[in-house]
């Protein structure tokens, strides 16, 4: 138990969280997959198993190495990395890989690997608006804040937007509450929040009303927004993504309170992108309501932890920090499992550290680690802040 | 100041408190929202579990194996075996162009290859050269085909062979290439004795094959299946739903030595003939068993083949064959003896309203009953039968129902059609009735009838149900055996069979059949030459049925075939010309191979090593093997066809030579029904004398062989 907490340190909780969301994510990554496996690496299931278990071991890696730095590092990362983001963004715009027709994911010269910046965009944009608002702690409420956070998260969300726009609308509105938490001024949220909300209703009105063949043309990805929002709305029972949300449907129909049994999932083979986008419907499937909801259960516990360390942190970036990551992660998963359920229309977004994708599990590793070294931080704090006391006694 | 520093801190973590709460709040109910969503839709969507359960789950129909027919000797007539269609996913995504592009030449070479061995019997699309099959497969891999059979009918050997090939090696998913398997009826006689042993047409079986589909085809099981990835669906139990039931096996009495002979003879007189169609059977006198049943019909190009079954379907007036009934019924009646006359004057008589006229006019006025049956007066005949039935048409009409002639007989192949015999309350019957059934007119029988009949006479007057199917095994057992069947045990007295069978010899002898005369063996028959009906039209100008039926040897009766050959063309229509040679070249193979000849058993000490024919290498090693004796190949075998030859205490096998197509390979030793299956190949036509192992060819090895050419073989015991 000491070795452990030695070698472990910060919230216990979030590391048993982080075990359990690897396993079950494991695990139904290598039923999800072995479709794929047939269509893609000829009957080789283990192909794809091997490599999510790789992935998972790096990003664990990454988050072990994560959690031990100085606190200071994530600072420097708040820093640099929006600009970074910034920049892969826009060159993934001009140079990038189009995947299910969406150019997001920047192929690394010379590894046969891509990256996708968005995940990388929404970490630091999170430690960015950590860090405008720390820095201006005790004038929170000021324009100058405001119009900081404003511009870092225009940039990114508009970059993000033209091809994956739900991971730009989860950005915008994890930023919105980060801001509402860190104390931005109301007024300013309101209106951002209601331009925000009229844009995104000009927009469903404006696709629901153009022709199928108007939305061709104007070409890019609004074909799939339309087909998507009108699938939602009921008036389009017969697009990709009404087949789609109906096969989730199904997979969390037939799952049962405990489910199929790990690998007996049967919608995997009707699914699209069921080791991802999906991962919550084959979850439900194979481990039942019960499986379901110990998912759900680890992110609640996720955000609760870090709203708890939020409270218990002594300074403002490690308290903001802590909330923006826990927030953008368990937000995201939510947003995934309201797609497999059904109620909300079908949009590519992961469930952190489950599905699976390179980028994502190694920027989840990260926000993870990010999260453990900031209640490392707070555990050391006290520490010596009792410490302290004792000598003062 | 100190105060608010103290408590704006304070004020801060408070108003985050708050707010944080908030948020938590909001996504303790959303995620509340999004777990009751999916509980909700476990209740109530019924629809969801029973097309899930539809979609992933199938009953397979479990093929019972169709069973095999055989001829009498056991030798395999007709059996089912997997063949195999060689399948391409020319967009497989296991296969990037790489892969494609790094095996193809040599996939294409392999396939390009394929013409040179002349066994693989290839269509003419699986004929390609190498840079056509390239072109092929790039164009359906730039197409995206995702189906399409590149070689079919495959046999495991050569699948075997083709799933090392390259691309073919690397799988379904990698390769794109894969197998499927079906059962095929195999026939191993090619065209012989098609009709009888039958085939599936358009789906529906004829022939044997149909009339006992349902024994022969077996019940169907069933099974449940469950989809697994990759297209892929497996059972889920061990055992079946229902066990298949395999179906029975028949042995028929089919001699194929005697079938080939009559095929081949019936082949011969409809091509001098020009003749539309033709029949040929062959039976067994003390049993009834069928030997032989050729139907041959003239195609569209010409050559004829086994299309329809005419020995049992054609029901049609039979001609003066039939006056064997006549002379029979007055003989038995006491109404008339062989050596009672009556006046034909020039050839013509008149009954009621209408000319009874003689073929060929007599050569004197007045003819006895045996002259009138052995020259085939009609007005002979009818006279009699006119005079002594004239007022009890009754008497004569009824003997031939009595006789059984009037209704189908049961044949194992059962017929669409059925005879008719004209009596004296059809609402057709008329003044001139009488006579002209007597010589054979307006009544239809079939030729399998009409060789009953006089199988009946050859037999002493007891007349044998004639049957084509002796056994019925199941895995096996033998579940039924036919027995002979009596249909009449005395049709006429012996006194009129002797009568009977002295004229019909006498037809051979100084009447219509001079033809049939020899001196080895006595022939007793009749012919018939029959004007063809048309319907409601009377009779088709010129076209007639030359018929002739018998038995042999006349003062031993074994065999009695009938022939009966319809419309040929070219002024040649008599039954005593057209039929009867038929008739001849049937009769004098068996006459040489079954009844002449009959060899003394081979008694001379056997050798260590045995005798073993020619033939395919692979089951004469696993016999050798089986056996315990050693065999040694002479270089590589080709074609896995051989020769051996014993040596002192094992068997040297050497490539049968030469083995190419279109050229005649060296037969001896073979045994016939391997020399028959690669000569088909070559697409010879065999025709084979004596038994026992081949001796000598008419074809020297060596020699070119070309497509429908005829070989003959002579066969010696070994």
């Amino acid at each position: 138990m000491a070795a452990a907490s030695q070698l472990f340190k910060g919230d216990r909780i979030i590391w048993y969280i982080v075990l359990i969301l690897s396993l079950i994510g494991v695990l139904a990554v290598y039923s999800a997959t072995s479709t794929l496996a047939f269509s893609e690496k000829g009957g080789d299931t283990e192909f794809y198993f091997l490599r999510h278990s790789g992935f998972l071991l790096m990003g664990l890696g990454v988050l072990y190495v994560t959690h031990r730095m100085p606190y200071q590092l994530y600072k420097i990362m708040a820093r640099w990395g929006i600009h970074l983001s910034i920049a892969l963004l826009v060159l993934t715009l001009v140079v990038g890989h189009d995947i299910n027709n969406a150019a997001r994911v920047l192929p690394i010269p010379f590894l046969n690997l891509t990256l996708q910046p968005s995940d990388m965009a929404k970490l630091f944009l999170v430690l960015y608006i950590a860090r405008v608002i720390s820095k201006n702690h005790e004038d929170a409420g000021t324009t100058k804040v405001f119009i900081k956070a404003l511009v870092a998260v225009g940039i990114i969300v508009l970059l993000i937007a033209p091809e994956n726009l739900s991971t730009a609308l989860m950005i915008f509105a994890t930023s919105m509450m980060l801001m509402y938490i860190g104390r931005v001024n109301l007024k300013y949220l309101g209106i951002l929040a209601g331009i925000g909300l009229s844009a995104m209703a000009i927009m469903v009105l404006f696709l629901t009303n153009i022709s199928t063949q108007t939305a061709r043309d104007l070409g890019g990805r609004i074909p799939t927004w339309k087909s998507r929002i009108e699938t939602f709305s009921g008036n389009n029972p017969n697009a990709e993504s009404s087949y789609q949300q109906m096969q989730s449907k199904i997979a969390v129909a037939t799952g049962g309170l405990f489910g199929k049994g790990p690998g007996h999932s049967t919608q995997r083979y009707y699914l699209p992108h069921p080791y991802s986008d999906f991962i919550y419907a084959i979850i439900v499937e194979e481990y039942g309501l019960f499986g379901g909801l110990i998912i759900l259960g680890c992110f609640l516990v996720l955000l609760y932890r870090c709203l708890k360390l939020m409270t218990a942190s002594p300074q403002a970036f490690g308290a903001l920090t802590v909330v923006g990551l826990g927030l953008s992660m368990s937000f995201q998963a939510f947003l995934n499992m309201g797609v497999a359920v059904g109620v909300l229309p079908v949009t590519g977004l992961t469930i952190p550290l489950v599905s699976m994708g390179g980028t994502s599990l190694l920027f989840n590793s990260l926000s993870f680690g990010i999260i453990l070294g900031i209640s490392r931080h707070i555990q050391e704090e006290k520490r010596k802040q009792a410490e302290g006391a004792a000598v003062d006694a | 100041m100190s105060e608010t520093k103290t408590h704006k801190p304070w004020s801060v973590r408070k108003i985050m408190l708050v707010r944080s709460a908030l948020v938590f709040a909001i996504a303790v109910i959303f995620g509340g929202w999004i777990w009751i969503s999916a509980a909700k839709l476990q209740f109530g969507n019924e629809e969801f579990s029973a097309e899930e359960m539809q979609r992933n789950t199938r009953k397979v129909v479990v093929e019972a194996v169709r069973g095999n027919i055989y001829a009498n000797d056991g030798s395999l007539l007709a059996t089912s075996v997997p063949r195999y269609d060689l399948v391409m996913d020319a967009k497989v995504q296991g296969c990037p162009s790489d892969t494609f592009a790094k095996y193809i030449d040599s996939f294409c070479l392999l396939l390009a290859q394929l013409q040179d061995r002349p066994y693989w019997k290839l269509r003419d699309s699986e004929r390609k050269s190498q840079q056509q099959w390239k072109e092929y497969l790039y164009n359906l891999r730039n197409r995206g085909i995702h189906y399409r059979i590149l070689l079919k009918n495959l046999g495991f050997d050569q699948v075997k062979e083709i799933r090392e090939w390259p691309l073919v090696r690397l799988g379904k998913y990698k390769g794109g290439l894969w197998f499927i398997e079906d059962s095929q009826r195999m026939y191993f006689l090619g065209d012989l004795a098609k009709r009888a042993i039958g085939y599936s047409r358009n789906g529906v079986y004829v022939g044997l094959e149909g009339a006992f589909d349902s024994l022969l085809s077996g019940v169907n099981g069933e099974r449940m299946e469950q989809r697994m990835p990759g297209r892929i669906w497996r059972p889920i139990k061990l055992d079946n739903l229902q066990e298949p039931m395999n179906g029975h096996d028949i042995v028929t009495t089919l001699d194929v030595g005697i079938q080939d002979i009559a095929q081949f003879a019936l082949n011969k007189a409809l091509v001098s003939s020009q003749a539309a169609y033709g029949c040929a059977v062959v039976m067994e006198v003390k049993t009834g068993e069928i030997k032989a049943m050729a139907n041959l019909k003239r195609g569209t190009d010409g050559q004829y083949y086994e299309s329809q079954n005419y020995a049992v379907d054609q029901y049609a007036e039979p001609g003066s064959t039939f006056k064997l009934f006549s002379v029979l019924s007055l003989l038995e009646d006491g109404y008339a003896k062989a050596q009672d006359s009556i006046k034909v004057g020039n050839g013509s008589a008149r009954f009621y309203d209408r000319d009874m006229i003689d073929d060929h006019a007599p050569d004197k006025p007045y003819m006895t009953l045996k002259e009138a049956f052995i020259q085939s007066s009609n007005v002979g005949i009818s006279k009699f039968v006119n005079n002594a039935y004239g007022e009890k048409a009754n008497k004569f009409v009824g003997r031939a129902i009595d006789m059984g002639l009037g209704e189908s007989m049961g044949f194992d192949i059962p017929s669409r059609n059925a005879p008719r015999i004209k009596t004296t309350t059809s609402k057709d019957w008329y003044g001139t009735s009488l006579p002209w059934m007597s010589i054979g007119y307006e009544s239809q029988i079939s030729p399998l009838q009409t060789l009953t009949l006089y199988n009946a006479v050859a037999n002493g007057g007891v007349m044998m149900k004639p049957y084509l199917v002796k056994e019925i095994r199941q895995d096996g057992r033998i579940i039924r055996h036919q027995e002979p069947t009596v249909l009449n045990k005395q049709i006429c007295s012996q006194n009129t069979v002797d009568l009977l069978t002295s004229m019909m010899i006498g037809v051979v002898q100084e009447g219509t059949a001079q033809s049939l005369k020899n001196p080895d063996y006595l022939v007793a028959g009749k012919t018939g030459t029959a004007k063809v009906s048309d319907g409601q039209n009377g009779y088709k100008p010129g076209a007639y049925n030359a018929s002739f039926c018998g038995f042999f040897p006349a003062d031993n009766p074994q065999y009695s075939i009938v022939v009966v050959i319809s419309e040929p063309r070219g002024g040649n229509y008599y039954g005593g010309t057209v039929a009867a040679p038929v008739f001849k070249d049937i009769a004098d193979r068996i006459y040489s191979s079954h009844i002449a000849n009959q060899p003394a058993l081979h008694t001379a000490a056997l050798p260590s090593a045995p005798q073993i024919l020619s033939g395919r290498l692979e089951p004469t090693k696993l016999l050798l093997n089986e056996l315990g004796i050693s065999s040694s190949a002479l270089g590589t075998v080709k074609g896995g066809w051989i020769s051996a030859t014993a040596l002192e205490h094992s068997v040297s096998l050497k490539s049968l030579a030469p083995l190419q197509p279109g050229i005649m390979p060296d037969l001896s030793g073979m045994g016939l029904r391997d020399a028959l299956e690669l000569l088909n190949t070559l697409g010879a036509h065999v025709d084979f004398m004596g038994y026992g192992r081949i001796s000598a060819q008419s074809l020297p090895a060596g020699s070119r062989i070309s497509k429908g050419q005829s070989v003959t073989l002579v066969l010696k015991p070994f």
